[in-house]
């Protein structure tokens, strides 16, 4: 486990919370110069613009229905549930399992009741706080859209685009 | 890989849970009105 990150988020003129920092990864479309990002796993689900996601126990794949339907109607997250917002404890993991020529990755605020994993969390409020500009290679015009997508989304959902920062290097 | 199977994502196992609560931002009291220095007593000129 990653040492937790914390970070101060303002929640409209009335509230503030020191919110857990995690780390994601989302789909991006743009229609007709609206962005959408939806999450990259269970892509039904769309993050507002501006505003928290609330957590609610929906599991669209065959294990989570499983458990889910063995526990009964709970508020997520739940121990022995795979519900909650997903998040990984650092860049580097979220790097790892998606390639950010597919997804967009980037920082999400957490707050309310989260479950700490050894890896990463699942919490009942997120709203992104960063998201990071494609670090590719490839030829120059993809990665042109790429960037330019990214800004998109950054102005629309009001974040900052930011450099993911730069992988941690573990000495044996 | 990276990026091969992302629907495999694992965050490991649960170790505990944290309760992180939104409060309320601290307000400034609002200024009191400025309130006037007393007036030191006029003194006659030549006393």
């Amino acid at each position: 486990m990653a040492e937790i990150v914390r970070r101060p988020v303002l929640l409209g003129d009335d509230l503030w919370v020191d919110a857990v920092v995690g780390y994601r990864a989302w789909h991006v479309t743009i229609d007709r110069g609206v962005a959408t990002m939806t999450a990259a796993v269970a892509k039904e689900w769309v993050w507002p613009k501006a505003s928290p996601l609330k957590a609610c126990c929906t599991p669209l794949e065959p294990i989570g229905r499983y458990l889910a339907a063995r526990i009964g109607d709970h508020p997520a997250p739940r121990s022995g549930c795979k519900c909650g917002i997903w998040a990984f404890d650092s860049p580097d993991k979220v790097a790892e399992v998606f390639h950010d020529r597919v997804y967009l990755l980037g920082e999400v605020a957490l707050w309310g009741k989260i479950k700490v994993h050894r890896l990463g969390y699942r919490a009942e409020y997120a709203q992104p706080i960063a998201v990071y500009e494609p670090s590719g290679t490839w030829p120059g015009r993809f990665w042109e859209a790429a960037r330019i997508q990214a800004s998109i989304v950054a102005r629309q959902y009001e974040v900052p685009l930011v450099q993911r920062p730069a992988p941690e290097i573990i000495l044996p | 890989m990276s990026g091969m199977n992302p629907s495999n994502v694992q965050i490991g196992e649960e170790e505990r849970t944290i309760e992180v609560t939104p409060e309320p931002i601290p307000r400034e009291r609002p200024a009191e009105a400025p309130v006037e220095a007393p007036q030191p007593d006029r003194v006659p000129a030549g006393v």
